[in-house]
């Protein structure tokens, strides 16, 4: 087939594609258009976060079948005391010899950076008048800004309001200030009905909305269903496992209460008891996530009230069963000690969906050579030492995975790392920084405010300015290092720069030719 | 470049148009601007996003953009291509967030998962596309959905034309590479 035959198949295909989604959008009529304003505001780091709640919640809205059981204890229906299940005597827990259990450890997390800002704080709310949980709804108040203000335009009587993806969460204007309220189980009238009343009398965010009460606090990535329930939450404390039979699985801990246990609870498709090997009572909650399998957690509140929970996308009961008596008590302090002394423990650390488990970083031996792992070829490597910091990024070509990228920075024995896969080195779709990419950030430290920036680029070609693209605002380049790879004609470019404004999410690169020409890529 | 028929599109005011020769406000007022331009930005934004509910988020948000600026932007020839210049950006940008918050959620060393739309017929063809290069994407998006001439894009994206012929070019190779096998098989 030649290139002109292939080019005219493209033709017909796009053209049957586009004539088909315009038979999907024939009876479309554009919604009402009432939003005006402002709409930029003062960013913080949690607001991607934010702006990612419509995407979880469509999924939640999709899953959700409210199918409570009446055989099980379960948290709709049941008044302040939802479960029944005492679950005193639980304690904070740690997979004894993962590896025997065929687990693999993947990563560990002490919870957010100690200077991230602090999240908003959010509140789980109950009607004061019975039945409460089923019909608890989550409320929070953020900055006014895109992120908590995206979705069809509602009228609640006044103020501009929406309703974001498929109507699981409503935002109204403030001032300066959205104000949110979200629940998987009410209907998009009756969240309308609630804030309606509530601008009615002026609620300004703060207390209870009128006919509430407020039933637990806590940050706002502990309460507002965006992705995975709570693991994101400052204060938590994590440990991920990987599994060949898809049993991955985290086991988190953060200090709580029985309200804050509760209210973990409230974004629950189900609520129900599991036998956890005679050790304690303890109840698995299924949430709809984002990806095929829903989300299923064991929790249960141990001593000191710790909030323990296992959560994991495979099959709950199967992971019950596989780890109930490998797992040893630990105390509250010995699995913070735990995540402490993991070799790869870092505030800031991830891997991506297709890294290599097996691969983590060794940091103990950062200074050392890197030799690539097992199965891997070490195709480039760049490190740069900076006051104490030291930057590397490797590219590694693997049988099984391609090519990826291993960045990591390190000071005073602490760092974060990730692994980054890398579509290709050359080709017809290779602009100069395709693969550039700001995969991290570290921890606020000796290293405060510096980022790293790296990928492959043509050779020759330098990285000359990185900005903030909300701002405009330049940072410098404090050092910039290139490895040649070998078979191509591209370098591994590593550039450290200097990011004082800690909420630059959104980065500017400008690289730059021999003959001057210039390249832009906003990562 | 490959020809193309002129899509129809239909203003929200019961209207038939032709998006790439209406991309502008019949009287001058922002009201009429948003009902013709609603349905075509949503047809690029559906291509990109992939899902309605976001598709319409980000049109939203475009247009909320070109209001706050619609003293300057009604002034233009065309607005319309001021308007989608503006999705585009939008849809760019939030696709950077999402992968930043994906990003979030690997942390916990948890799978990431993105669901579309399974009302959009064709997704292989939509998920090839968003698999392009943004500026590839851009280009090919306009060219194929929109019907846009060289020239048109290249006014869209503020790119040099011959640029622009670049990346339709790589972008339609990339396309037919991982697309038309399909159709083969399809029409045996």
């Amino acid at each position: 087939v030649n290139e002109t035959d292939r080019l005219r198949d493209l033709d017909a295909l796009m053209r049957d594609t586009v004539d088909a989604m315009d038979s999907m959008l024939a009876d479309t009529t554009p919604p009402p258009f009432e939003a005006s304003l402002s709409r930029r505001t003062n960013r913080k780091r949690w607001a991607p976060l934010l702006i990612a709640a419509g995407l979880l919640v469509v999924a939640l809205v999709a899953a959700t079948s409210l199918s409570v059981s009446d055989e099980h204890g379960t948290i709709a229906g049941e008044g302040e005391n939802p479960t029944g299940v005492n679950t005193s005597g639980g304690t904070v827990v740690a997979l004894d010899d993962p590896q025997e259990a065929g687990f693999t450890l993947r990563a560990a997390s002490p919870g957010l950076r100690p200077d991230d800002d602090v999240p908003p704080e959010a509140t789980v709310q109950v009607p004061d008048n019975g039945s409460p949980w089923e019909r608890a709804v989550t409320v929070a108040t953020t900055p006014y800004g895109p992120g908590a203000f995206q979705g069809r335009v509602v009228d609640v009587g006044g103020p501009e309001a929406v309703i974001r993806a498929r109507d699981s969460a409503l935002a109204w204007r403030d001032g300066d200030r959205a104000h949110s309220v979200a629940s998987t189980r009410l209907g998009s009238d009756e969240l309308i009905a609630i804030v309606t009343e509530a601008v009615a009398v002026g609620w300004n965010g703060s207390g209870a909305l009128p006919g509430h009460e407020i039933a637990a606090v806590g940050s706002m990535l502990d309460l507002v269903p965006l992705f995975e329930p709570g693991l994101l939450s400052p204060d938590v404390s994590l440990i991920s496992y990987a599994h060949p039979g898809d049993l991955d699985f985290v086991l988190a801990s953060r200090p709580g209460s029985y309200g804050l246990w509760q209210a973990l609870l409230v974004n629950a498709t189900e609520v129900r008891p599991i036998d956890f090997g005679d050790k304690f009572d303890a109840l698995v909650g299924t949430y709809a996530s984002r990806g095929s399998d829903p989300l299923s957690v064991i929790t249960w509140l141990a001593e000191d009230s710790t909030v323990v929970r296992i959560a994991t996308h495979g099959e709950v009961n199967e992971l019950a069963r596989l780890i109930e008596d490998r797992l040893v008590n630990v105390g509250p302090e010995g699995f913070n000690a735990l995540v402490a002394d993991h070799p790869a423990s870092g505030p800031d650390f991830g891997l991506t969906g297709n890294a290599p488990t097996e691969m983590a970083i060794d940091f103990t031996d950062f200074d050392g050579p890197w030799s690539p792992p097992p199965g891997g070829r070490l195709r480039a490597e760049a490190t740069s030492r900076l006051d104490g910091t030291t930057s590397r990024v490797a590219l590694i070509e693997d049988d099984r995975l391609d090519l990826f990228m291993q960045v990591a920075s390190v000071d005073a024995g602490r760092g974060g790392g990730t692994s980054v896969p890398i579509d290709g080195l050359t080709g017809p779709a290779f602009p100069a920084s395709s693969q550039l990419t700001t995969p991290l950030e570290t921890d606020g430290r000796a290293n405060s405010g510096v980022r790293v920036v790296s990928g492959v680029i043509p050779r020759g070609w330098t990285l000359t300015e990185v900005r903030d693209q909300a701002t405009g605002v330049p940072f410098p380049v404090l050092d910039q290092q290139q490895a040649p790879v070998d078979g191509v004609d591209s370098v591994l470019v590593l550039g450290v720069v200097e990011t004082a404004d800690a909420d630059a999410i959104l980065l500017e690169v400008v690289l730059t030719a021999p003959d001057g020409r210039s390249e832009r890529h906003w990562l | 470049v490959g020809v193309m028929k002129r899509h129809e599109v239909e203003g929200g005011d019961g209207t038939d148009l032709t998006a790439v020769d209406v991309i502008g406000s019949a009287d001058g007022s922002f009201e009429s601007f948003y009902k013709s331009q609603y349905r075509p930005l949503l047809r690029i934004a559906l291509g990109i996003e992939g899902r309605r509910d976001l598709a319409e988020e980000a049109v939203q948000d475009a247009m909320v953009s070109v209001h706050r600026t619609w003293e300057r932007a009604s002034g233009y020839d065309r607005p319309g291509m001021y308007a989608r210049r503006v999705l585009l950006n939008e849809l760019i940008s939030r696709d950077r967030r999402r992968r930043r918050e994906q990003r979030a959620v690997e942390r916990a060393g948890l799978p990431v998962a993105v669901h579309y739309d399974a009302e959009l017929p064709r997704q292989d063809v939509w998920a090839a596309l968003r698999s392009l290069p943004d500026r590839q994407q851009q280009a090919v998006t306009l060219f194929y959905v929109e019907d846009c001439s060289v020239a048109d894009i290249a006014e869209i994206l503020d790119i040099a034309e011959p640029t622009v012929r670049v990346h339709l070019h790589r972008g339609r190779l990339a396309l037919a590479e991982q697309l038309t096998p399909i159709t083969r098989e399809e029409r045996q």
